[in-house]
């Protein structure tokens, strides 16, 4: 999504992040990735109990990333930092996702990843905001 | 559990600055694009 920005923006769309942690564990996070758009901090994960956003056991984050996909699996563990593994506020085990909503709220666009590596295709976030 | 076509429900995040949020502001004046990383790292 990141290197797409500009689709989003000719759309006018809001694009924005969240992650369990603090507003500053957010901004360290936006500043560490680059990110072209906001990241906010969910600390209590009020939005992924909300939205219901899966989790993974102890295979699902280990053994199975590498299996399907190794080379995005080594890349991931190379550039994870340790210090947001030990932080009490964020669940190793949760899964991401993604939503598009229209001006009103309305849910139009809904993807909870059902394992490390399955993230949500741009394309088709695109498409739920042309309709939109 | 909500599913597409339904209202996002009121909620709160914190910017930088630890302040409040509202997930509604985020799609008030636009189409909303939402994100939810792993974890931070």
């Amino acid at each position: 999504m990141q290197k797409r920005i500009a689709e989003f923006e000719k759309r006018a769309a809001t694009v924005a992040a969240i992650g369990q942690g603090t507003g500053a564990e957010a901004a360290r996070m936006a500043r560490m990735l680059k990110l072209a758009y906001g990241c906010y901090g969910d600390p209590e994960h009020d939005a992924y109990d909300a939205l219901a956003m899966g989790r993974t056991g102890v295979f699902g984050l280990t053994l199975a990333p590498f299996l399907s996909n190794p080379a995005s699996s080594l890349r991931n563990l190379r550039e994870a930092d340790m210090r947001a593994a030990a932080n009490p506020r964020s669940d190793v085990f949760r899964l991401g996702g993604a939503l598009v909503a229209d001006r009103r709220g309305v849910i139009r666009f809904l993807h909870r990843s059902r394992t490390t590596t399955d993230v949500p295709r741009t394309d088709a976030i695109l498409a739920a905001i042309d309709a939109t | 559990m909500l599913e597409v076509g339904q209202q996002l429900p009121a909620l709160e995040l914190r910017d930088a600055s630890e302040r409040t949020v509202s997930l509604a502001s985020l799609h008030a004046d636009a189409p909303l694009a939402l994100i939810f990383l792993r974890h931070f790292g």
